[in-house]
Order: structure tokens, then C-alpha cells, then sequence
């Protein structure tokens, strides 16, 4: 599988001030890469030298293979993005926009805008600088799309879209990635990443902290167990290695847990136990896990 | 081309304003003020005799070359110059301070189309509705000058001059685009060059007998009368206005290709 987007040692100080630091990544053809980390851990840095908005101060940027620098044009040609904060020329009107965009591809989008625009319920009639947060996201989400990219960008994409309108997102960007194009999803809301992404890279002040599949990240990572056990027994000494945060609660314990299943299940099935849950916790508190490693960070997420 | 047609077509109902303007403001100029100048004539004339001697002979040369046609063409330019120079400017700043004001360069940034070619398209936009604008100018003022019953091969290139004058303040109006990091106003910062502009030419006129060159005063390079008066604007003008264009447009271009876009 070749690498659609590769970086190595990627670093770009804005003058003294550090955006990213030997950011190695490496997104393959037809994958949704997930890209987290709070607000100024360099997510947008990355983008923007990908797309080259802004110049690195050294290191390598590949897009398609191609230098980001040197080959931008060719590189945009197949790439749709779309910011985190759109704006857009005043007194115009979304159709206008977009037929404005779609005339630097070199081919008719007219059709294209009209599917998208049906999809999202885009008026393509009013004036972008009338529309709501919501409205105008979706114009840009359509300005991302219209050239039908093998390549779509997205910044922190979901802002000001309701949660039927994100739904719906979603669901056009599994579409796109189902005809084989490749997703870079920057975002620092992880239960969209964990929603649509294959893979994931964590990002904590400028560096990459580890890219892993969203499966392996939770795998690896301790499980919530709680379980109810028949009344009159007494499970106030329940412990069990690998085990830890213990609460008793009544005829109920509540742990986290690292290790293997059969142990917890033996441990477990010393007890009458009327209810047993295991599940794998959500990826902010993995996510969490790695920011409070190593000092802890100053920003944690939102959630 | 797409951004040519965009810029044009973003740039016609300001160009059309002024076009009509420039037009307005030289006929006025030459089918309304100056018969009534000419009248009042030998009254002046009388007056100046009764200076000094050198003093009379140099101010009526001077007055001689004010009160023809050509001379008095020459001095109503200035006052479009001024005008013109705030309206090249305004352009300028409107077409080169676009997406930064509508916080979009991320927008344009990201089509496949290089820095440069935009930045050209953009000139060339800025650079054709000017020429436009001054194709009108010429013809009116050719019009005037054919109904005097004139004719002077000069007074084509004095019809030019608004053009050649022009092009130094959309280079400096693409320079405040680029470098200001807001322009929070277009007709502000175009007025502001204008008037800047407009003071150095006073200045200019107040210290003409103490220092002869005006190198400082941009306006003053292209002045008809002096074409009319020596055949030429002085070949150091030209040649400084020509490093003026070279140079703000120089620094512009390596700007707007070499730097960091700023986001929204």
C-alpha cells in the first residue's frame, strides 16, 4: 500500500515559537487517518504545511509523492480541503462560490455541487455571508468536495454542524472513502475520530506521540469492569492482579483492568454474580492516559 | 483566467465610477473653467508687466504657457492625478487586500494555481481596468483637444500621462496590500497613499527654487507642462518612476510568494 501523505522530521517554528517537531507520519491509499490532539498541539501546522499554506523550516513533506513545496499546484489538483473556520468573499452567492472553485479543476462540477448541496440541504441560492455557522460549513464542505479530490483534508470539520447535519457528514466521507479516496481527519473531538477513522496519530505539543490503529489503542489499554454479585454476599476484599480504582458499591464493584481475560473471569466467577460488564473505554481516556503521562500536559481535550 | 475574470469583474462598478469621474473632472476643466480664465487674460497680463523685469519675464513665460490650451490641460491633470492616484490605488488594495480582508487565503491558497500566477492575474486585472479607464480619459481629452481646432503630437502623450502616473500608485497600493497586516479600509489606505502623495507635492512646489528636483513628489513626474514646456518629462523621472513600479512590485511578489499564509 503506498503512502499517500508521508512526512519525515517535519519541523516548522513560526520564528521562536514552536509549531511541530520531527512530525513522521505516514497516511496510506484509501485509509481514514485519525489525527488528535488538544488545540495548539500542531494539527493545523501539519495541515497547512501539507498543503503549502505555510513553509516548513525543515524536514520532509510529500503529498502523492510529490514535495509540497516544490509541486503544490499539482498536489492541490487532487486535494479537497476543508478548514476548521470557513470564510468566504463577501456579497457572494454559495452557488457562485462554488462555481468560482470549481473553475480552477478544469472539468464540470455542476453536477457534483447539486448532489452535495441535496445531501447537506444547501440553499445554493443565498448569500454566504448571510448563512449561519452551520450553513456556511457546509458550503465549505462542498467546496472541499465538488472536484471529487483522491485526497480530502479535514480540520477540525464538525464545528457548527448539528448532530443530523454531522451524521450525514459522516456519511458522505465513508461514501468518498469507499470509492478509494484517502482521509486525513484532524480533529480533537476522538469520539469522531474513533467514529469513521482506521488509524490514528497522537499529537502533544508538536510531536507525534504514537500512530497505532484505533483497535490496537484500545487493546492495549485498561478495560472498565464492573459486576453485581447475589445479595448477602460480601465482595468487599475483591481484588485481582492487573486490577486497580476499586469501588464497592453495595453488592457492585467497579475496576479498570489490564491483562488476561481468563484470570479477571476466574477472579470474577469466585462470586454469585448476578451481572458482569467489560468494555473498552472510550479513547479519551486513552487519550487522556497519554497526556498525563510524562508530566502531564497543560490542555486536555475536549470531549 | 478564472481569477482575471473574477478580479475584472469584482473591479467594474468602482473603475466605472471613476472612469466617468476622470472624465467629468477634465471636461469640466477645459469646456467650462478655462474660456472663463481666458477672458481675464489681458487683465493678468497687465498685471505682470508691472513686476520686475526678470521676475515678469519668467512668471510670463509661465503664465503664457497656463493660459494656453496645453498649459492649462497640464494644470487641471494634476488635480485628476491626485484623484487617479487614490482611485489606482483603491484598486490595488481592493484586488491584491481581498481574501486577507475576507479572512479567505486559505480559500484561494489551496486551488491548483500557483502563488505566482495569481499574483500576475491580479496585476494583470488591476493593470487592464486602469488601461480601460485611461482609454476613456484619452478619447475625451483627444475629444476636447480636437474640438479646440489643436493639434500637437504631445498632447496624446500629456493625454497619457494620468496612465503612466497611475501605474506608480497601484504599485504602491499592491505593496500596502501585501505588507499591511490588516487593511481594515481600502478607500482609507488608497486615500492616505493619495494624500501623502498630494503633501509631497506641496512640499515640492514650497522648496522648488531651493531644490529643483522633485524626486520625492511621484506626482510631479509625469507633469504635462513640463512635456509641453521641454519636449520631455526628464529622462531622471521617468527612470525613477520605473524603479518605483520595479521596486514595490518586486517586494510584493517575493512577499506574496514566500511567506507564511496566515489563517483565519
Amino acid at each position: 500500500m503506498s503512502a499517500v501523505i508521508e512526512t519525515k522530521k517535519l519541523t516548522k517554528f513560526y520564528g521562536k515559537s514552536r509549531g511541530i517537531i520531527d512530525v513522521d507520519l505516514s497516511v496510506n491509499e484509501g485509509e481514514i487517518f485519525g489525527f488528535i490532539g488538544p488545540n495548539g498541539a500542531g494539527k493545523s501546522t501539519t495541515i497547512r504545511t501539507l498543503l503549502g499554506l505555510i513553509f516548513k523550516t525543515s524536514g520532509e513533506a510529500r503529498v502523492f509523492g510529490m514535495d509540497c513545496e516544490r509541486e503544490t499546484e499539482k498536489i492541490l489538483r487532487n486535494v479537497g480541503y476543508l478548514p476548521s473556520e470557513v470564510f468566504y468573499y463577501d456579497r457572494m452567492r454559495a452557488i457562485d462560490l462554488l462555481n468560482y472553485s470549481a473553475s480552477f479543476y478544469g472539468k464540470d462540477c455542476t453536477k457534483r455541487i447539486k448532489e452535495l448541496s441535496a445531501a447537506l440541504e444547501l440553499d445554493l441560492g443565498k448569500r454566504v455571508e448571510d448563512m449561519s455557522l452551520g450553513n456556511k460549513k457546509k458550503v465549505g464542505i462542498v467546496q472541499g468536495l465538488l472536484h471529487s479530490p483522491d485526497l480530502i483534508i479535514l480540520d477540525e470539520p464538525t464545528s457548527g454542524l448539528d448532530p443530523l447535519m454531522q451524521k450525514t457528514f459522516f456519511e458522505l466521507i465513508k461514501r468518498e472513502n469507499e470509492r478509494g479516496v484517502t482521509v486525513l481527519f484532524s480533529s480533537h473531538i476522538l469520539s469522531e475520530v474513533q467514529r469513521i477513522c482506521d488509524r490514528v496519530a497522537i499529537i502533544r505539543e508538536g510531536r507525534i506521540l504514537e500512530t497505532k490503529r484505533i483497535s490496537q489503542l484500545q487493546e492495549n489499554a485498561y478495560k472498565k469492569v464492573s459486576f453485581t454479585v447475589k445479595p448477602g454476599s460480601d465482595v468487599r476484599g475483591f481484588s485481582v492482579p492487573g486490577g486497580g480504582k476499586f469501588e464497592v458499591s453495595g453488592q457492585s464493584v467497579s475496576f479498570i483492568y489490564r491483562g488476561d481475560c481468563n484470570l479477571l473471569l476466574s477472579a470474577i466467577g469466585k462470586y454469585p454474580v448476578l451481572n458482569v460488564d467489560i468494555s473498552d473505554p472510550p479513547l479519551e481516556e486513552i487519550f487522556l492516559h497519554y497526556y498525563e503521562e510524562g508530566g502531564g500536559a497543560s490542555e486536555h481535550p475536549a470531549v | 483566467m478564472s481569477i482575471l475574470r473574477f478580479e475584472i469583474r469584482s473591479q467594474i462598478r468602482t473603475a466605472a465610477v471613476w472612469t466617468a469621474a476622470s472624465a467629468l473632472i477634465i471636461s469640466v476643466f477645459m469646456l467650462g473653467v478655462y474660456p472663463v480664465f481666458l477672458e481675464s487674460y489681458s487683465e493678468i497680463k497687465n498685471i505682470i508687466a508691472g513686476f520686475p523685469k526678470e521676475f515678469a519675464e519668467v512668471f510670463g513665460l509661465e503664465m503664457d504657457m497656463l493660459f494656453s490650451f496645453e498649459g492649462f490641460y497640464g494644470f487641471g491633470s494634476f488635480y485628476v492625478f491626485v484623484f487617479g492616484a487614490a482611485a489606482a490605488a483603491s484598486l490595488a488594495v481592493s484586488v491584491f487586500a481581498r481574501e486577507k480582508r475576507a479572512k479567505c487565503i486559505d480559500f484561494i491558497f489551496t486551488k491548483p494555481i500557483s502563488r505566482r500566477n495569481i499574483f500576475a492575474l491580479k496585476l494583470l486585472s488591476v493593470v487592464a481596468v486602469l488601461a480601460a479607464s485611461n482609454i476613456v480619459y484619452v478619447a475625451v481629452s483627444m475629444l476636447i483637444y480636437s474640438f479646440n481646432g489643436r493639434s500637437d503630437g504631445r498632447f496624446f502623450l500629456a493625454a497619457c500621462t494620468l496612465f503612466f502616473t497611475q501605474l506608480m500608485f497601484l504599485s504602491a497600493g499592491v505593496l500596502a496590500a501585501v505588507y499591511m497586516k490588516r487593511v481594515r479600509s481600502v478607500s482609507g489606505t488608497a486615500a492616505a497613499i493619495a494624500f501623502g502623495a498630494f503633501l509631497l507635492s506641496a512640499l515640492s512646489s514650497i522648496l522648488e527654487d531651493v531644490y529643483p528636483d522633485y524626486f520625492y513628489a511621484p506626482l510631479k513626474y509625469f507633469d504635462p507642462i513640463k512635456l509641453f514646456l521641454n519636449g520631455s518629462f526628464g529622462a531622471k523621472y521617468v527612470f525613477c518612476a520605473i524603479a518605483i513600479i520595479a521596486s514595490c512590485l518586486a517586494a510584493s511578489f517575493f512577499r506574496y510568494t514566500k511567506s507564511d499564509a496566515k489563517s483565519a
